[in-house]
């Protein structure tokens, strides 16, 4: 049988994203042709989180099933309280994750949902997770829904499962903002910006949430403030496509030229993205930009680009319609799935005044 | 106009409790006016759940079947809320056994309409078997052990687990309870580790298993083991409403072992009791206060109370007073009363006999000789003593004169509960965050002289002497009482309101004396109280001086064994009591001395860190008397400190590990730093308006930037150096450093500097006719009342 976690050990050094998927790739279909029972789950959660922490979720959504089905095909995994909790947390992303993807229906992520609560009750878990994830889920769905969400949230303990204090304090300060509540948004983000409370994604999301919050309400200034303090943080990570697409947004107000650099630097990781959810905040901040870039010339894209020939012919109204379709449709296809209208409005919501 | 988000937030904001559940009722009339229908379950199930967490459960028990009725009739929601309905429909049966008033067939009829739901969610039964051995217990024993055992063959079964089970603490805490009640005691421990160490929580345990084994042990006649668990469990469950039935246990045990207090907790919670619409909380209640008032003599009995907690009682009595024998008679009546209704509903006469017990107490316990070992585990919490203090009163005054005083000046945010001058004694109670606070005051002229403590705080030797020489003096007689911290605060807040032109006191149990500058300071600013002040060191040596044993005064105050250092030398003195100081500190800010032999807190000493523990001083005197100083008096349990190397245990004596002492660190201690830093640039605006005017003397203390490159080296980024005020000039406040460090080699001694409030990490300023320099804590208050 070959070393399993040499092999782990391995993968673990390639770089992050494509690189490192089609390592774990081959060493699942390694642990699978051995039947190595508790490799094939742990390749297949490796390969999960990869998926989820090297930018677009896209293949954490097709090897689910399959994790899933593992574990409750194998006794012998249920037994193991490790694999139990890791079970749990692959459940945690997916729920998250889902709702990116607008092929998949409301119903089907509340089915998603159902069983992740059903799975935390099982193993005497904590609901703080289940409600934070589902109150993200119905901020474009259901606001009251996702209010009913947050309170219940707010008032389960954190456990091991949970995101940790400082994406709790992250989530009160983006729901506080949803619904216009912007002292109480600050107060919960204090130990953030304070750097006292500080995760993966943190505090980029936190800002990010102001950002948007700024951006709605016209105060270019502070927005442009906090974009200052994470642009360096998020350009050129295709984890943060969906807050690029807010600093393009941001950037068509303030500093288009600066807005082109922005863009150039990270179109290429959006026409890699498998991420609907992504791709579609990336092409709304970008149709912003482009609607009130002056000058052409500032575009760089890749050869191999959809907009590349109008770029070259410098016909910026042909780049900005492409954008604005691509956004148009991505965002219809999230709107009747949601039965909102939340993000044909933001893409409609051009931010110039 | 109907909007849930508006209303949710609303409720939310809300403390939980009566206030927040009537809110909820009012959105359900609210969404029940709109029919919305899924909001018409969502807040049913928030108020049932408000009511079993937060209340006394009686309303969730009205409201349940409202939702169940609700639910049934809306199957289009039934999906999303399924989970939701059989959690609440479990809390409802837990609970619903709580009221006598609903018939056995009734309960009986909730258990088979549970058990269909489970069956038609697919969902397993061990719920229910669970919840019903919980019923079946003091109906028969056998029928409930059939059904605890069914629970546990399910139990393990994964895949039948499912929405409405309890959480693993709470399962861990039920299958601890059972084990005992079927005599597996040592099965019961292992069930109750995780809980005991920490591991496994919830909202509930471990509240539920300290009390539970406080009663068990209780019971069994094991007051050692009863008075640990009770004393954990106080700490969670004081004051508390949804845990009535366990503040009832604790008044059972300290029937037993300390009436007094008792008799103080039952003052403290007999609002909760009034509040109370659970008969079976108000019957656990009234036993414990029936047994603490049937415990005290006769001839107290004949005593009568002014105090108004207590005449809200429905007791006949006199004009603002009631007889002790009458509230003994109250509580008689009514745990009988209810123990026989309860009965009558469950066919038995399980809680006639359990009222009937006859506990054990103290002197029947047969007490170890005192030449042998303890047999089994020691643990670091031990009763509670009494702080006793002097205060130091420059002319004398009548208590009766400091009773109408106190109620003159009751300070901001304490309710008066007794103030009574009565035969001699001034007895003061006082409500602060819904916790009592007692203390007795008697004239103490007669006190000796010779008062061994040593001064504290600004005061000096010479000023002691002064203090000890005032010519009236009273002894204060406390019990801590909850937050060590904020109990002190008040203790020395009330002298301070009864005593204001005191010279100072003095803490007898630890020996210390402060100055009525302190007791001021401490009185206005909750804060200002440290572990530090909260025990005191003494020290004892041999003939020859050679060896030395330091053990603290005053933890015993808080519940906590006394530490001991053991046989230090004078060489490695200092090292001793920072080892000791800081592991004193640590359990004063948890609360907590966990038992023999576990990690309570480390030291550093370079990398590496060091774990301490500690072993009981009875057993080592069995084990190793060389070890142990013959001159202290032990007569109470101490605890013994000792070292964990990766060689071996070591007592701090044998530290040779620890020779450069520079290199040893208790990061317990920098909590007391950082709180100075902090105070320092939080009260420097209020310096450097000093030093606007005259005064003999002034520095500060500057935080100075370490280079990337020294920082390395020296393994910090801040030094601080001490710079003297040399002048103000418009408004600047010109420094010149008074000390040197290789760390910031730009800077020397005796170069000017500005001084900026956002670099001060601490103060110290002399006013001129001023007669010692104060530093920033006192002297932020000293400047702002105006008195320097």
């Amino acid at each position: 049988m070959p070393d399993f976690a040499q092999m782990e050990a391995q993968f673990q050094t390639l770089g992050t994203g494509s690189a490192r998927l089609a390592g774990i790739r081959s060493a699942i279909r390694e642990a699978d042709a051995w039947q190595a029972l508790r490799w094939q789950f742990r390749f297949r959660y490796d390969y999960l989180k990869e998926s989820v922490f090297s930018g677009d979720r896209y293949y954490a959504m097709i090897v689910f099933p399959e994790l899933t089905a593992l574990y409750d095909d194998h006794p012998k995994l249920q037994e193991d309280e490790q694999v139990s909790y890791y079970l749990l947390i692959a459940f945690k992303w997916i729920v998250e994750a889902a709702p990116e993807f607008p092929q998949i229906s409301r119903e089907e992520i509340e089915g998603y949902f159902r069983m992740f609560k059903q799975r935390l009750l099982e193993q005497g878990k904590s609901l703080s997770i289940y409600y934070m994830k589902r109150c993200l889920f119905y901020m474009h769905v259901d606001r009251d829904l996702a209010a009913a969400n947050f309170y219940r949230f707010l008032d389960a303990p954190l456990d091991d499962i949970s995101d940790g204090k400082a994406l709790w304090y992250d989530q009160q300060a983006m729901f506080y903002l949803s619904v216009g509540q912007e002292e109480a948004a600050k107060k919960a983000a204090k130990p953030i910006f304070e750097g006292r409370m500080k995760s993966n994604a943190l505090p980029q999301a936190t800002y990010h949430d102001f950002i948007r919050y700024y951006l709605r309400h016209g105060r270019y200034e502070e927005a442009l403030h906090d974009a200052a303090v994470i642009e360096g943080r998020v350009n050129g990570d295709p984890y943060y496509l969906d807050i690029l697409g807010t600093l393009l947004s941001l950037a068509a107000v303030t500093d288009p030229a600066h807005g082109a650099a922005l863009f150039n630097r990270n179109y290429p990781l959006y026409l890699a993205s498998k991420n609907p959810f992504l791709t579609m905040c990336f092409a709304i901040g970008s149709a912003h930009l482009l609607d009130a870039l002056p000058d052409p010339s500032l575009l760089r894209v890749p050869h191999s680009a959809p907009i590349c020939k109008a770029v070259q012919d410098g016909d910026i109204r042909s780049c900005a319609l492409s954008l604005r379709e691509s956004a148009s449709e991505l965002a219809a296809r999230f709107d009747a799935r949601n039965g909102t209208q939340d993000f044909m409005n933001m893409l409609g919501a051009h931010p110039i005044k | 106009m109907f909007s849930p988000e508006a209303l949710l937030q609303q409720i939310h904001d809300m403390e939980h409790g009566p206030e927040r559940l009537e809110a909820i009722a009012a959105a359900i009339r609210q969404a029940d006016d709109e029919s919305a229908h899924y909001w018409r379950i969502h807040l049913r199930y928030d108020y049932v759940q408000e009511s079993v967490f937060h209340g006394d459960n009686f309303k969730a028990i009205i409201c349940f079947p409202e939702l169940l009725k609700v639910f049934d009739e809306h199957p289009e929601y039934e999906e999303d809320t399924w989970d939701d309905i059989m959690l609440a429909f479990k809390w409802v049966l837990d609970n619903m056994t709580d009221y006598y008033q609903i018939t056995r067939e009734e309960i009986e009829r909730y258990y088979e309409e549970y058990s269909k739901r489970c069956k038609k969610f697919g969902i397993t039964e061990r719920v229910y078997y669970m919840k019903l051995a919980d019923f079946l217990l003091p109906i028969d024993k056998e029928r409930a052990k059939e059904a605890y055992d069914a629970f546990r063959s399910a139990a393990y079964d994964r895949g039948k687990r499912g929405a409405g089970s309890d959480c693993k603490a709470c399962e861990a805490n039920y299958n601890m309870r059972y084990s005992l009640i079927f005599g597996q005691e040592e099965e019961a421990l292992r069930f109750a580790a995780p809980i005991l160490s920490g591991e496994l929580r919830c909202a509930e345990i471990p509240h539920e298993t300290y009390s539970y084994l406080c009663w068990h042990y209780l019971y069994k006649g094991d007051l050692s083991e009863a008075l640990y668990y009770g004393a954990l469990a106080e700490r969670l469950v004081n004051g508390e409403p949804e845990h009535l039935d366990s503040i009832g246990t604790l008044l059972e045990l300290y029937s037993v072992t300390d009436p007094n207090h008792g008799w103080k907790l039952l003052k403290e919670n007999v609002t909760q009791y009034l509040d109370c619409h659970n008969p079976y909380m108000q019957m656990c209640f009234a036993t414990g206060a029936y047994r603490v008032l049937h415990a005290l003599p006769d001839e107290i009995l004949q005593d009568i109370t002014h105090n108004p907690l207590i005449l809200s009682l429905p007791i006949k009595s006199g004009s603002g007073e009631v007889r002790l024998k009458d509230i003994h008679d109250h509580f008689e009546k009514t745990a009988t009363e209810l123990s026989q209704r309860f009965d009558e509903r469950n066919g038995s006469s399980y809680y006639m006999d359990l009222l009937r017990t006859q506990l054990k107490a103290p002197e029947e316990e047969s007490a170890p000789a005192s030449e042998e070992a303890p047999a089994h585990s020691l643990h670091g919490l031990v009763q509670r003593a009494p702080s006793i203090l002097a205060v130091f009163v420059p002319e004398q005054i009548g208590l009766d004169a400091v009773c109408e005083r106190v109620k003159a000046n009751a300070p901001d945010g304490f309710e008066l509960i007794t103030c009574l001058y009565e035969e001699e004694q001034f007895f003061v109670t006082v409500r602060y965050e819904e916790r009592l606070y007692e203390a007795v005051i008697v004239s103490a002229d007669t006190m000796p002289p010779e008062i061994p403590c040593r001064p504290f705080n600004g005061l000096d030797r010479e000023g002691l002497q002064a203090m000890l020489a005032s010519p009236a003096r009273y002894a204060v007689h406390y019990d801590f009482s909850g937050d060590p911290f904020l109990s002190y605060h008040i203790l020395l807040k009330l002298l301070h309101t009864a005593f204001p032109d005191m010279a100072g006191v003095v803490d007898l149990v630890e020996q210390k004396a402060y100055p009525e500058t302190w007791v001021r300071f401490v009185s206005e600013c909750r804060d200002a109280v440290t572990a530090d002040d909260l025990f005191g060191l003494y020290i004892a040596a041999n003939e020859e001086e050679t060896e030395i044993w330091i053990t603290t005064v005053g933890m015993r105050c808080m519940g906590l064994r006394e530490l001991e250092a053991a046989g230090v030398t004078p060489d490695n003195f200092n090292l001793a009591v920072d080892i000791l100081c800081a592991a004193a500190r640590a359990a004063i800010e948890r609360g907590v001395l966990p038992d023999e032999g576990e990690v309570f807190t480390q030291v550093n000493y370079g990398e590496e860190p060091y774990e301490v523990l500690w072993q009981s001083s009875e057993k080592l005197r069995h084990e190793r008397p060389e070890a142990l100083c013959g001159r202290l008096e032990r007569e109470l349990p101490g605890a013994v400190l000792y070292i964990r190397t990766d060689e071996g245990d070591v007592l701090p004596a044998e530290c040779t590990v620890f020779e450069d002492y520079d290199q040893l660190d208790c990061p317990n201690s920098r909590r007391n730093f950082m709180r100075r830093i902090r105070l320092a640039k939080q009260s420097f605006p209020l310096f450097a308006k000093a030093v606007q005017h005259p005064f003999e003397r002034a520095a500060v203390r500057m935080e100075f930037q370490v280079d990337e490159e020294l920082a390395d080296e020296y393994g910090y980024s801040i030094e601080l150096l001490w710079c003297e005020i040399d002048r103000v000039e418009d408004g600047r406040i010109i420094g010149v450093v008074a000390d040197t460090s290789e760390a910031v080699p730009a800077v020397k001694e005796g170069d000017e500097v500005e001084i900026v409030g956002d670099r001060a990490a601490g103060w110290a300023i002399q006013p001129q006719g001023f007669p010692r320099v104060i530093y920033e804590d006192e002297g932020a208050l000293l400047l702002e009342v105006g008195l320097a």
